[in-house]
């Protein structure tokens, strides 16, 4: 319980990272160049971001742009960068990296950018979506930071929001992070002692994978007697979890426990996950390594933050009837309560009994 | 002539007189001290409940903010446990709605709960927006309730102290108060005797032997400094007369000798008889001044009990928890059960100690007693001071071995110091005097010991023996520094090699130290100092009550050992008081089959204290009387030496059976089995002994 706790305890990163003060190494000089590119607009993540290089006054001048889910968008940005050369280049989840660095193993220098360093941000697996070959050292002119917390402390905080003798999950099997999630999750049912029933969800004629038929493998797996739905970091699943899944996962009163952040909002019931906001700062520590510090990004570990946060959506939680154990209520971070929703910060900050 | 024996009379029923007083004033402190604990602690307890209640109040008022419904909470039983394992204190809680119906509970649910959560008066609070708490009694368990309301009335809030806990708290500062009041008894005797006892002995002696020498007619006058006390003055007013004296009688002889010189003849003849006279008084006193005298203040064996209390205390009041301690510092030893490593630095201890002594005997005689006293207590301070500070396992046994080797120094000069002073005829008042200071150490050490390592931690309590030690040290510095070589005391050596085989394949000299000395001392180092400070903390208890447990063993020696020697020289004989001391050492862990409860090893350490006392003086005057023969063989300190030291390897040997035992049965299972042990050695011992009939032989040491 107290490992959990101490792992949940929300905590804002910065506060770590701003002891040594103000690092206004440049404020004579002209502002940082960042180039930046996100998937689906705005998020928390830039919101961190930028206040971090705020409050360490140091000056960045910071040009977004914005994928929004179509690849097609790629080739002109990499155009402007070669054209505009700024100091380094902010991307945003594993497409949008992808995109500029390419794999380590098959990269194309004429397209990919390799002379300016760059830094990633919400990749959920960066060794497996093979963007670098190694977490300590990335061995190219890329770092970043990765935001699932680790299967196992999940898995713990599921059975401490309810015990468990049998968890339900989908996946896409042409996700390799997916794919690999999945496995561990059977690593350790293995040795905590329950049953996973994982089902893949179905490739088109095109060997594209589909939501059709997710309502019914969802009521499936509750007619197999599943306690959980447990949705991995999965990029597909995530785009159908707020119109598909979590609808269906509703109607068969199956609660689910989310990976990230981002399917916490589809409207899943709990989550074990890494905050936007501070996932954002961290990365702006990263950059602040490489652009101030003058670090080589290939010298700077891919991390990720080492505390998470609970979050439970209590409108959920009452829809379900599954109210959070009355411990839980000292730590987690409870989003939407019905009928006064009072602010996710203004939650965790209450103080508690002890 | 003033008779020496009436000072000391009045000595002693001054020290009574104190005594009474400080046990008087000791008794009222302390009753009105339980007095205002007891009024004091039920509230503070209901203070703390209501607090904590107050703060699961809290969460699930937060939970019903949140839109959980108060009989839809889930987990509450969590909460409770989470309370229950920081406040061990609490036994129930639970919570119940407007009606009193219990909706979750944990813990022992106290008999009438129910109908207590139904009451009118109860329930009025549930529904009182402005009622804080309520306190009552319901079975055995003190309940605190609270309302619980957000906008609304919710419920109740119960929580259930245990009744026992109060009573355990108050029974602790009882125990406690008891142990401080034993303490003081002794630490307040034995600095009487430190500040006046030893001065009254000294200037007693001084006087005596200034009304001897006057008797047998010596008023040479001597040029003593005399203390500044009653008898100080005194002996300054007869040094005076003295001193008038000698002016007077040097006046005579002065006169006579010019009435002589100038006399004639019959004038001369005249003279005679006076000459005659002064010649008389001349043969029967003597005048003039004396020879300087190395008699005296060295003589006095008193000065040694001061700073041989002060080290011993050191070592002893470790005693209590430093099985505890190693165990803190504990590294696995690859090979070794970690039950075996906690009692290895005892071990250590006690073998250092074993096979020092012997050669520490002769080595303290010849660099002096004084100077290998302050090696011995320096050694030791050092080694109190670094254990204190050990960073692990390895580097405690070091230091520990320090402590040991200091110990064994000062134990053997000191013992060779109070040898030096005494001849055959007070040489058992002597040792009773260096025995009493160590008893009383061992009485007050272990206990106090306890306490602080209760309240200030195990390292800071080394430090505390440290400095005990270190003032052991300036109370050394003090003793007279010329060495006295007493002639009844003959040089000692170490037993050979040769003389340690030949005995140790005795069978007579084995009976008695196979089958008694050595499983005494095994039980006494297994239990005493391995198993009951270990025991007593892994069930929940503190360092204190392992201090308290044996303060008891060593009142029982305090008290016991000198009534039991006395008897055992007059009525029974010798073998059978150490027949019956061994039994009951040996049932005394028997009682642990009977109940785990500490009260019951209260019992144990009795009944092995008990044991212990009575077989412990005759034990030893048995073996010059079972082994006359070895002894007119090997010589008396060939065997005594042997015997001695198969005694102490005893001393080494009950950490590490206690230990092993441990690891097959358990602590309640070692109890039991060293005890068997013990018990079985009780038994072959009377069997061995009971057919023969030895004559008895006057006690030596």
């Amino acid at each position: 319980m107290n490992f959990l706790r101490a792992l949940l305890a929300f905590s804002a990163i910065a506060m770590m990272l701003a002891a040594d003060g103000d690092a206004a190494a440049q404020s004579t000089t002209r502002p940082y160049r960042i180039y930046a590119i996100t998937f689906r607009g705005m998020t928390d993540v830039e919101r961190g971001f930028q206040d971090y290089f705020a409050a360490r006054r140091i000056p960045v001048q910071i040009t977004w742009r914005d994928l929004n889910r179509e690849a097609g968008r790629m080739p002109g940005f990499l155009e402007e960068i070669k054209r505009t050369r700024p100091d380094m280049i902010y991307t945003w989840g594993t497409s949008v990296t992808l995109g500029v660095v390419g794999t380590y193993d098959a990269y194309d220098p004429s397209t990919h950018v390799t002379d300016i360093p760059v830094v990633f941000t919400l990749v959920a697996a960066p060794v497996l979506a093979k963007i670098v070959p190694d977490l300590k050292q990335s061995r190219r002119n890329v770092t970043g930071v990765f935001h699932v917390a680790p299967t196992e402390a999940q898995i713990r905080a599921m059975a401490s929001y309810r015990p468990f003798k049998s968890i339900g999950i989908l996946y896409t099997p042409t996700e390799q992070n997916s794919v690999v999630v999945v496995d561990e999750v059977r690593e350790v049912s293995k040795r905590l002692g329950f049953a996973v029933i994982a089902k893949p969800l179905k490739l088109d004629g095109a060997k594209k994978v589909t939501a059709e038929g997710a309502p019914e493998m969802i009521r499936e797996l509750k007619q197999q007697n599943v306690d959980w739905l447990y949705l991995p970091p999965d990029s597909f699943l995530g785009t159908q979890a707020k119109s598909v899944i979590i609808p269906a996962a509703m109607e068969a009163r199956l609660p689910t426990f989310a990976s990230t952040e981002q399917l916490m909002e589809t409207g899943a019931l709990t989550g074990l996950v890494s905050r936007y906001y501070a996932i954002g700062q961290f990365t702006a520590y990263k950059a602040e390594q490489i652009l101030v510090h003058k670090v080589p990004a290939s010298k700077i570990p891919v991390e990720t933050l080492t505390r998470f946060s609970l979050q439970v959506r209590m409108d959920v939680a009452e829809a379900l009837k599954l109210p959070p154990p009355l411990p839980m209520f000292n730590y987690a971070e409870l989003l939407n309560a019905p009928g006064q929703p009072p602010t996710p910060e203004a939650a965790s900050a209450a103080p508690g009994p002890r | 002539m003033l008779e020496k024996n009436y000072l000391w009379r009045i000595y002693w029923r001054l020290a009574g007189v104190i005594m009474v007083c400080v046990v008087v004033a000791l008794a009222v402190v302390s009753y009105f001290s339980h007095r205002v604990f007891d009024r004091e602690l039920v509230p503070e307890t209901e203070q703390k409940a209501a607090t904590v209640a107050a703060s699961v109040r809290a969460l699930v008022l937060k939970a019903t903010q949140y839109g959980v419904q108060f009989q839809n909470l889930y987990g509450v039983e969590q909460t409770f446990g989470e309370v229950f394992e920081e406040n061990p204190e609490f036994t129930y809680a639970a919570l119940t709605d407007l009606d009193g119906q219990l909706l979750f509970q944990r813990g022992r649910e106290p008999d009438g709960a129910r109908d207590y959560f139904r009451q009118p008066s109860v329930i009025a609070v549930g529904l009182d927006p402005t009622a804080t708490w309520k306190a009552s009694r319901v079975g055995t368990q003190l309940f605190v309730s609270m309302p619980i309301s957000s906008d609304k009335p919710l419920g109740m809030l119960h929580i259930g102290i245990d009744g026992k806990f109060v009573d355990n708290v108050l029974l602790e500062v009882l125990l406690d108060v008891v142990v401080v009041l034993v303490v003081s008894l002794f630490f307040t005797l034995e600095l009487l005797n430190f500040m006046a006892g030893a001065r009254l002995a000294s200037g007693l002696g001084e006087f005596g032997q200034q009304v001897e020498r006057m008797g047998s007619g010596d008023f040479t006058a001597t040029a003593r400094i005399r203390a500044n006390d009653e008898i100080g003055r005194l002996l300054r007013r007869i040094d005076a007369a003295i001193d008038h004296l000698n002016v007077r009688y040097e006046f005579l002889v002065g006169e006579l000798e010019d009435k002589l010189r100038s006399a004639t003849g019959a004038r001369r003849e005249a003279l005679k008889p006076a000459m005659n006279a002064l010649e008389s008084i001349r043969s029967r006193f003597r005048f003039g001044a004396a020879p300087a005298s190395a008699e005296g203040d060295e003589m006095n064996l008193n000065r040694i009990r001061a700073p041989l209390f002060a080290f011993i205390l050191a070592e002893e009041m470790t005693r209590s928890y430093l099985p505890s301690y190693v165990n803190q510092l504990l590294v696995s030893i690859p090979g070794f059960s970690p039950q075996v490593v906690i009692g290895l630095p005892i071990m250590i201890f006690m073998l250092i100690v074993a096979l020092g002594q012997p050669y520490l005997g002769s080595w303290s005689e010849r660099v002096g007693r004084r100077r290998a006293m302050l090696i011995g207590a320096s050694i030791a301070t050092v080694g109190f001071a670094a254990t204190s500070l050990a960073f692990n396992l390895y580097d405690l046994l070091l230091w520990r071995s320090l402590c040991a080797l200091g110990y064994a120094m000062v134990f053997v000069a000191a013992q060779g110091y109070v040898l030096d002073r005494t001849g055959h005829n007070n040489r058992a008042q002597g040792f009773a005097l260096f025995i009493g200071a160590i008893m009383v150490a061992t009485v007050c050490g272990p206990s106090i010991g306890g306490i602080l390592a209760d309240n200030i931690g195990f390292r800071l309590s080394f430090a505390v023996s440290a400095f005990m030690a270190l003032i052991s040290i300036l109370a050394i510095a003090r003793l007279p520094a010329t060495e006295v070589r007493s002639p009844a005391a003959r040089p000692s050596r170490a037993p050979r090699m040769r003389e340690v085989w030949a005995l140790l394949f005795n069978k007579r000299f084995m009976t008695l130290t196979g089958l008694a000395a050595m499983p005494a001392k095994i039980i006494l180092t297994g239990v005493c100092f391995y198993l009951v400070p270990l025991y007593i903390v892994s069930i929940g208890n503190t360092s204190a009550m392992a201090g308290r447990m044996l303060m008891v063993y060593a009142v029982m020696m305090v008290m016991i050992v000198p009534l039991s020697a006395s008897l055992s020289d007059s009525s029974l004989r010798r073998d059978r008081y150490v027949s019956i001391g061994l039994i009951i050492s040996g049932l005394s862990g028997m009682l642990l089959l009977v109940s785990d409860s500490f009260l019951v090893l209260f019992g144990v350490v009795f009944l092995l204290g008990l044991g212990q006392a009575l077989s412990i003086a005759a034990q030893s005057a048995l073996v010059a009387e079972h082994c006359a023969e070895e002894i007119r063989i090997y010589g008396h300190d060939a065997v005594y030496g042997v015997y001695r030291l198969l005694e102490r390897l005893g001393n080494a040997l009950g950490p590490l059976i206690a230990s092993v035992l441990v690891i097959f049965w358990g602590y309640q299972g070692a109890f039991v089995a060293i005890s068997a042990l013990v018990l079985v050695c009780g038994i072959a011992f009377t069997i061995a002994t009971r057919s023969l009939d030895w004559q008895p032989v006057p006690t030596t040491t």
